[in-house]
């Protein structure tokens, strides 16, 4: 009820002096009432919300790309992948010599593919080779180089993978487009012999049709930070007589803790504390990765950033607390928003086919990651999505990405996507 | 109709303006009745209505030297009228419970799209009373988990005469029978229904006024009534 039916209300009367007094206990009272009114409603609304918060989002997981030179705009918050990948590149090309010369190959840095996935699974398969140009002190000299794929930014995620297992986190599905694009660049064969005398200075890889597509000298970013966190006091023997408790105070203001363990370590986490129990009595630092708070977007970051933060909305909320997805066309519809991705993909529409039934057969088909022999049995559930992004070379990792997501959730299926 | 509530409670499920009503007291009233009506059992209001009240019934304490005297007669009514409508927010907003503003805020979440285009753009289509009911389905299939019976129960609530029947053999299909003549409006309602509460494995069909004929069943097999399935 809004303060204006009150003056309408006083508006209707005849009497001038009646108004003066009503109008005069609407200023002192009334209106004081049906604020007040307003103000509680709106308070108790809030309350109702924020009581089902999204926990998860607490271990939300970034990933960006940003040239190398620009990496000081954002290293509040993100952090190499690699731990030294924000340091200049210097390449020992007295080293590199010595490898052609030898025969072998040799590494000259890392590049980043713009390619779509399925071009991309086929360069990590078979890994492709360009010809290239070394500059020498004396001439220029033809070679070949080949981009192989640089695992260690899986392998990276994998370990986090690992560390949500071992602390008893739920892990969610990631983008992990970028984690994919990163090669390593080595000239694989230098078809002019080098001379003893010949300088290696720098080489010019001819890419050709992919030219466009390769982004050099830039580096993967996410928002985990290492640390090495000391804990307080000493390890307190435990009452089995095989565990010592370590903890260690977490700042109010500071993301969320994933600590690296061994085996048989674990972690209890408290309110503002961490407790982690070790057979090892003896003190030692502990490797804590801190999950940086999402901030405004930088202008310096050179692709989007892909991140599997849940939208903060009260059906989000209510669906996370109950835990129940329930099997609806409006719940796909539901979780497609929760993932925020409307800027790449827009859902279309949507079929259940019987595993007799024949599949559509198109190149566009992805299967989720997930895939087992037990999943082959079910009914396919088709999700049929039609591209929007700018960058359409992300559409069919995010598209992954959401199978991924749905079949995490609909286990009675076998979620299947098709971008058209 | 015996409180101010339930009139008010009927203006919002009319979905009338019930701010416009104006309360006044009544000269002669019952005393076991909040609502002094010329028709004990009035049950259609419109807006701007002049509703008369014993306002003694529930607010005696309040009320009982307020009108003592004659002095500012128009001034007393007035104020009667604007603390009548206060007093009724209060006891609407006093009655939620957490459900209640979980409908409230699940009906805001469907209007927004976050349910989908279908549902943001049909949902105008229910009235509030429909709107109480399928956002209490929603969050009682988020509750449960169990959609299917929901689902079941909901088209009932909406098609009270009518049937639901499952098929189970060969593959699963839900058959409903509405017994109500087919109209845009009711196709959108029954879309919306499909979009919420429909398990995706399973196949619907609807029948509107005709029943399919079930052999030996005598009133699903009139002449020119008969639905093919």
């Amino acid at each position: 009820m809004e303060r204006q039916f009150i003056e309408e209300k006083i508006e209707q009367m005849t009497s001038l002096e009646d108004k003066h007094i009503l109008k005069e206990l609407l200023q002192q009272v009334l209106g004081e009432i049906v604020e007040y009114q307003k103000k509680e409603y709106e308070k108790i609304r809030n309350s109702l919300e924020e009581e089902l918060l999204i926990e998860e989002n607490e271990y939300s997981l970034l990933s960006a790309i940003v040239s190398r030179e620009k990496y000081s705009t954002v290293d509040s918050w993100l952090h190499p992948v690699i731990e030294g990948d924000d340091k200049p590149v210097k390449i020992d090309w007295s080293l590199v010599k010595l490898s052609l010369r030898a025969g072998m190959e040799a590494n000259v840095g890392k590049v980043f593919l713009k390619l779509p996935l399925q071009e991309v699974k086929k360069m990590i398969e078979e890994p492709p080779e360009f010809p290239a140009v070394i500059h020498t002190s004396e001439r220029d000299l033809q070679a070949k180089v080949e981009l192989s794929f640089a695992g260690e930014y899986l392998d990276k995620l994998q370990e986090i993978k690992d560390a949500f297992g071992k602390n008893e986190i739920r892990w969610r599905p990631v983008i992990d487009a970028y984690f994919l694009r990163f090669f390593d660049l080595n000239i694989v064969e230098c078809i002019d012999k080098i001379e003893d005398n010949e300088e290696l200075l720098s080489m010019e890889p001819q890419y050709g049709k992919y030219q466009e597509h390769i982004l050099e000298n830039h580096i993967l970013l996410w928002n985990l930070d290492l640390q090495k966190r000391k804990t307080m006091g000493f390890p307190v023997p435990q009452m089995d007589q095989k565990k010592y408790r370590f903890s260690f105070e977490i700042e109010k203001e500071a993301g969320a803790y994933l600590v690296l363990l061994q085996e048989d370590e674990y972690v209890v986490r408290k309110e503002h504390k961490l407790e982690i129990y070790s057979p090892n009595s003896s003190m030692h630092d502990w490797q804590c990765y801190n999950f940086e708070k999402k901030q405004l977007y930088v202008s310096a970051i050179s692709l989007p950033i892909l991140d599997n933060t849940i939208r903060e909305t009260f059906s989000n909320r209510m669906a996370r607390f109950t835990g129940n997805t329930i099997r609806t066309k409006a719940e796909i519809e539901r979780m497609m928003q929760e993932l925020q991705l409307e800027k790449y993909l827009q859902l279309d529409g949507m079929k259940i086919l019987d595993v007799k039934e024949d599949m559509p057969e198109t190149d566009t088909i992805i299967v989720t990651e997930n895939y087992n022999s037990m999943l082959s049995r079910k009914p396919v559930l088709m999700l049929q999505f039609s591209g929007r992004a700018k960058e359409s070379w992300l559409e069919a990792d995010v598209m992954k990405y959401v199978l991924e997501v749905v079949q995490n959730s609909y286990y009675e299926f076998q979620v299947k996507g098709i971008l058209l | 109709m015996n409180y101010i509530f339930e009139l008010m409670l009927s203006m919002i499920e009319q979905e009338k303006h019930r701010e416009t009503l104006i309360f006044r007291k009544a000269e002669e009233y019952s005393a076991y009745m909040e609502l002094a009506l010329d028709c004990v059992n009035q049950k259609e209001f419109h807006e701007y209505d002049v509703v008369e009240i014993n306002p003694y019934f529930r607010y005696h304490e309040i009320f009982k030297e307020f009108f003592a005297n004659e002095e500012y007669k128009e001034l007393k009514q007035n104020l009667l009228d604007i603390l009548i409508h206060i007093n009724f927010e209060t006891e609407r907003l006093s009655g939620m419970t957490k459900i209640s503003f979980y409908q409230i805020l699940i009906g805001e979440a469907c209007q927004r799209g976050e349910f989908g285009v279908v549902v943001a753009q049909k949902w105008d289509v229910f009235t509030p009373v429909e709107e109480h009911i399928v956002t209490n389905a929603l969050i009682e299939s988020y509750i449960t988990g169990d959609v299917l019976e929901i689902c079941k129960r909901t088209i009932h609530n909406f098609f009270p005469n009518g049937n639901v029947y499952f098929h189970h053999y060969q593959k699963e299909e839900i058959l409903v029978y509405t017994a109500v003549v087919k109209n845009n409006t009711r196709v959108k309602k029954m879309e919306l229904l499909i979009e919420l509460f429909l398990p995706l494995q399973y196949e619907i069909q609807v029948y509107w006024k005709n029943h399919f004929g079930i052999i030996d069943v005598d009133e699903t097999m009139l002449l020119d009534q008969v639905e093919l399935y």
